[in-house]
């Protein structure tokens, strides 16, 4: 089926669904005479069903497709001679703050995966690092010198260090290609979780190098390596149903893709010409800087007339993902008030319809929470100032259990139709396909249980956003940690009293409803043992051991994830007892002080303190330089001169010592 | 607390008691002193302290702190400690080193290389704890840290300007401006259509404006 025969298709779905539940939900509500609350329900019905029918018919399309055209990942050709002849492309790996041992690991996999594909010279890697806590700075540069010290100096795994943080990661991106992307023609963006088989990298470079108008190559990422159970529902989610709306979304956008700000080759002249990131007219929350960047730059590119695709028969493509429910909802956080900003180029001039719609899709899934919230409260207050009425029509009679078993539907289908296609393809004897089904069932359960804390979560945001709440961009915590059961109380109580009332409230209003609405109170009433148990990484890892929510790259770890963990133990040798010492370390050690000045010159980073300053810092470290205050010593190490009169005079001082 | 030699020589007198015992062990003082002091300088130069005010300050500054740290812990006849010594010795011991290396390179060793030379041999006098490992041996510490400092942090900067990009306007039918456009364009289409009715002789290829 073509695109346009595939968006037609999807809109005439949407437009009948829509049309068709709303036709039934305003013949439910006239009964007894409508009142202003079920207007305004009818309303919020409208949008909130449209959005699940837009949704619903993306996946059914993207399942008829994969049930006839199977998802594997292309068996790629391995030709050292035509790997050694690709462009030059850098591998951008922007950090802010983030574990050195973890990210230099990453890199050291993917370089490795490229020597055994002979294609290393045709890409060099950037950590392009913005790190602000000047202990993780010079643990970057301790672990990539350290790394260096294992590749060989052959190795193009640059380190570059920002002096300011300004722009956030797209400003990290702009800063390198106004510098050093004249030496190459493309770029590959990855997060700092990112990790990526040499095979595919080599690609996604033959791919845009083969097509002219190709501006951006979206290679879609698999969340992997985590245990705790909120991991592994992610994990599990983007395997088991994830191809179905990556597939359908790919077969609408066609060429007018979205890109998601990672994992994705670039084609830098394109990029330059046309993303530099406007400023939102007004303030911040809705107007300033744009904060989320990657649905920005693809509809730029695809409105100056480039191709922005999405790879979804690429394999080879990782992540990794929050552990817990509370740093997904940090995540979250940011995120929401980056997608919210997207509403004011909804409307704006220049962009193609289908990039309109990714911005709306994005908001989307921060507003549709409160939206629903909204709307259960119009329906409630509704029935409470409706009127009764006889003789009701099948319609008027069932017509809301009708919607809502329809809406469920419509929710829960997509989900059958990863099973279908993961069963079909994937799970080859009885017992995976009995593991498949159980995972489901767990996954469908739990989410259930999760959905109404996340849309409380996901309307808190929105309001604060919306309040202008002032959103710290933190770094994300990646690692396993847990939650403890102080924390869980923490973070869970509200949920739980919130819970707690709405039985009671259900309970003396009517009690039969609350058989409808147990969904909704059974997860905030177990919301503190949920989050715990969510968190827990020993009973995500005894799931494991009973091969539920299990992923393929578990079964059968790739080499790219036996050498990301290989790289990370020697890492992690590498930084053995560094913590908290290496500052002194870069007065102390000559080698690494060497390093430190060659970083701040290369990166034209070096940032001269007033003669006061130097001055008083040189007092301060006469007696010992552990004197000079945490807070200043990002500063003192951003100027040479003075670090080489205190390097000097601290090897001076262990001498007389 | 560092005396220039030449007035150190014009303040000696003869005539004191402790002169004879104490004239060789004061020039040896100062020599050790000199000593010290060039080698100071020598390796702030390579640090890249260049201008020779800056450098003769530092150094005797430094030379100074080194020497009281000393005379806190041991008396004034100690004013070069032994360890102080081997330092300079060391610093020599580099200088010659390099200067060599860079003869022997007919000039055209680059200067990053020489100050690694140089850090590196600092690195064993200064006990560097990574280069002195247990168990590697002086070649395995040069390998290292030779592999450590060969690599290129950052190639060569190519700059190359992003092309700024504008705030983007509300679509036209929500700029209120975009309405008054029309609501004039059909006024002037009215009033063209009223002027044709007046006058029909006009031949209809013309394009006449309302100011006609």
């Amino acid at each position: 089926m073509s695109i346009s025969m595939t968006r037609k298709c999807i809109a005439l779905a949407t437009f009948a669904i829509t049309a068709l539940g709303l036709w039934a939900y305003v013949t439910t509500i006239q009964t007894g005479g409508a009142n202003v609350f079920e207007w305004i329900g009818a309303v919020l019905f409208g949008i909130l069903f449209g959005w699940i029918a837009f949704s619903f018919a993306v996946a059914t399309i993207g399942f008829l497709n994969l049930w006839n055209n199977p998802p594997t990942v292309r068996e790629l050709p391995e030709d050292p001679e035509t790997n050694a002849q690709l462009p030059s492309c850098a591998i951008l790996v922007p950090v802010y703050n983030e574990s050195p041992e973890d990210v230099f690991a990453r890199v050291e996999a993917m370089y490795r995966d490229l020597v055994r594909l002979d294609a290393q010279d045709s890409f060099e890697f950037y950590v392009l690092s913005d790190s602000t806590d000047h202990e993780k700075w010079l643990a970057e540069q301790w672990v990539w010198s350290t790394v260096m010290q294992r590749l060989g100096s052959k190795a193009k795994i640059y380190y570059r260090h920002r002096s300011e943080n300004i722009g956030r990661k797209a400003g990290n991106i702009a800063d390198f290609c106004t510098r050093w992307s004249g030496n190459h023609q493309y770029m590959v963006i990855l997060d700092a979780d990112s990790l990526m088989a040499g095979e595919t990298l080599v690609e996604m470079v033959r791919r845009i190098n083969a097509d002219p108008k190709l501006g951006i190559l979206q290679v879609p990422p698999i969340p992997i390596g985590r245990q705790s159970i909120f991991a592994r529902l992610q994990q599990f989610s983007a395997h088991a149903y994830g191809n179905v709306f990556v597939r359908g979304f790919s077969r609408w956008a066609g060429d007018q893709g979205n890109y998601w700000g990672h994992n994705a080759i670039i084609r830098i002249d394109a990029f330059r010409d046309h993303c530099d990131l406007p400023v939102l007219p007004g303030v911040a929350p809705l107007g300033g800087a744009i904060l989320s960047h990657d649905f920005v730059e693809a509809a730029l590119m695809v409105a100056a007339n480039w191709k922005v695709k999405l790879a979804d028969d690429l394999g080879g493509s990782y992540e990794e993902c929050p552990t817990t429910l509370a740093d997904y909802a940090q995540r979250d956080l940011r995120w929401c008030q980056g997608n919210l900003q997207h509403s004011r180029l909804i409307i704006s001039d220049g962009f193609r319809l289908p990039s309109r719609l990714h911005f709306a899709s994005g908001v989307m899934s921060y507003v549709s929470s409160p939206l629903w919230i909204a709307f259960t409260l119009a329906c409630i207050a509704g029935w409470l100032f409706d009127g009764t009425a006889s003789d009701l029509t099948w319609v008027q009679g069932y017509g809301q259990f009708a919607l809502f078993a329809a809406a469920m539907m419509m929710l829960l289908v997509p989900k059958a139709y990863g099973y279908a296609i993961t069963a079909k393809y994937q799970s080859e004897s009885q017992r995976c396909k009995r593991n498949l089904a159980a995972s489901v069932l767990v996954e469908v359960l739990l989410s259930i249980l999760i959905s109404p804390i996340m849309a409380i979560l996901h309307t808190r945001f929105v309001i604060a956003t919306l309040r202008g709440k002032k959103i710290q961009w933190n770094a994300q915590q990646r690692g396993e940690h847990g939650v403890s059961i102080i924390d869980a109380t923490r973070q869970g109580i509200g949920f739980t009293l919130i819970g707690a009332a709405l039985t009671i409230a259900i309970y003396y209003a009517n009690p039969p409803l609350l058989i409808w609405f147990s969904p909704i109170i059974v997860g905030l009433l177990l919301s503190i043992p949920m989050i715990m148990l969510l968190g827990s990484q020993a009973v995500g890892n005894y799931l494991g051991r009973w091969g539920m929510l299990l992923i393929p790259e578990e079964i059968a770890s790739p080499p790219l994830s036996e050498n990301f963990k290989k790289a990370y133990e020697a890492n992690q040798q590498a930084m053995a007892g560094q913590s908290g010492r290496l500052f002194r370390r870069v007065l102390d050690d000559p080698s690494f002080f060497t390093i430190h000045c060659r970083v701040l010159k290369a990166s034209d980073a070096d940032r001269p303190l007033s003669s006061e300053q130097r001055t008083q810092t040189q007092e301060l470290a006469e007696g010992n330089v552990e004197n000079i205050p945490v807070s200043e010593r990002a500063q003192v190490l951003s100027d040479t001169e003075l670090l080489q009169q205190l390097h000097v005079h601290t090897q001076m001082m262990s001498q007389s010592a | 607390m560092i005396v220039d030699p030449q007035t150190s020589a014009s303040t000696e007198t003869p005539e004191h008691p402790y002169t004879s015992a104490t004239a060789p062990r004061d020039s040896e003082v100062q020599s050790a002193t000199d000593n010290a002091l060039m080698a100071v300088a020598g390796y702030l130069r390579l640090c890249g302290i260049q201008h020779p005010d800056v450098l003769r300050d530092q150094s005797h500054r430094i030379l100074a702190m080194a020497i009281e740290r000393g005379d806190e812990a041991r008396t004034n006849e100690t004013l070069v400690s032994d360890a102080l010594s081997v330092a300079i010795e060391e610093m020599q011991r580099i200088h010659d080193q390099v200067a060599f290396h860079s003869i022997g390179c007919q000039g055209v060793i680059d200067r990053d290389v020489v100050n690694q030379r140089c850090v590196l041999a600092l690195s064993q006098v200064m006990k560097d704890p990574v280069l002195l490992r247990d168990g590697e041996s002086q070649q395995d510490r040069s390998r290292a840290y030779g592999q450590r400092h060969a690599v290129t942090v950052l190639p060569k900067r190519n700059d190359r300007p992003m092309r700024h990009n504008g705030t983007p306007q509300l679509m036209p039918v929500l700029r209120p401006q975009w309405w008054v456009t029309m609501v004039n364009r059909r006024f002037e289409q009215l009033a063209l259509t009223l002027q044709a009715i007046v006058s029909p002789s006009r031949p209809s290829g013309e394009s006449p404006t309302i100011s006609e």
